[in-house]
């Protein structure tokens, strides 16, 4: 991903993650006592799975963009620069499939 | 170093003396950004498994608010508290410049500062909503 696609990535994605931050900083502040019923209660629903799940994907694509441009910026080896760009890609692409098996199960 | 043109890049001047070279709220900005992103992007992995952790179960439900009560947590959540909201105000001023709104010099030098400041009470803010 680069060029014009990555721009539109970073700014979709970023919309996208505002606005799901003003709603969780709401919804936190409105939420009851903690319990692991009422959370997994809330992520059981599919629309909150769905708009978390997104969430991730949107955090995962702009990680990766955003990684991406550090990394071409200030690392230029060719060598070290495509290991930093995969360890990049498997950061970020582990977390995500770790966080929707979970999102899975908990469904 | 990027590849470069030998015949016009010979004999450019070097000048990177830190103590002498002020650089614009702008740029601050800018590399205050980068910075906040890159200390969240090494959150994600952690957050991944915070979050399998509280869904497994009542027991480990426990665990994870404990350790997100402990002061360790407190410390690197402040850090986060103060980069989502630098990175944030930051991001909505980048996507404002995108579409020419402050495009001017001393416009883009007060929201810069602007953003800055906010990104400051706003994280602190958030951190004592959220751990207070």
């Amino acid at each position: 991903m680069s060029g014009l696609s990555a721009w539109l990535v970073q700014r979709l994605s970023s919309l996208y993650l505002a606005a799901f931050t003003l709603y969780a900083v709401v919804r936190l502040s409105m939420a009851e006592a903690w319990s692991h019923a009422a959370w997994s209660g809330w992520l059981a629903a599919p629309s909150n799975a769905v708009m978390l799940w997104l969430a991730a994907l949107a955090v995962l694509l702009h990680a990766w963009v955003g990684g991406r441009d550090v990394l071409l910026d200030y690392v230029h080896p060719l060598g070290l620069r495509i290991a930093m760009l995969a360890g990049l890609a498997g950061w970020l692409l582990g977390s995500g499939i770790w966080f929707t098996a979970t999102l899975l199960e908990a469904l | 170093m990027p590849h470069r043109d030998k015949k016009t890049t010979a004999k450019r001047p070097v000048f990177l003396d830190l103590r002498r070279i002020r650089l614009p709220p702008q740029a601050i900005s800018s590399i205050t950004h980068r910075v906040t992103g890159l200390g969240m992007l090494l959150a994600i992995p952690p957050a991944a498994w915070l979050f399998a952790l509280s869904l497994s179960g009542p027991e480990g439900f426990a665990r994870a608010g404990d350790l997100l009560t402990g002061l360790p947590a407190r410390i690197v959540g402040l850090l986060l508290c103060l980069a989502l909201a630098l990175h944030l105000l930051a991001g909505i001023r980048y996507l404002l410049l995108d579409v020419d709104i402050g495009i001017t010099r001393l416009a883009a030098r007060r929201s810069a500062l602007l953003v800055m400041g906010a990104g400051l009470v706003v994280g602190l803010g958030l951190w004592w909503g959220l751990w207070a």
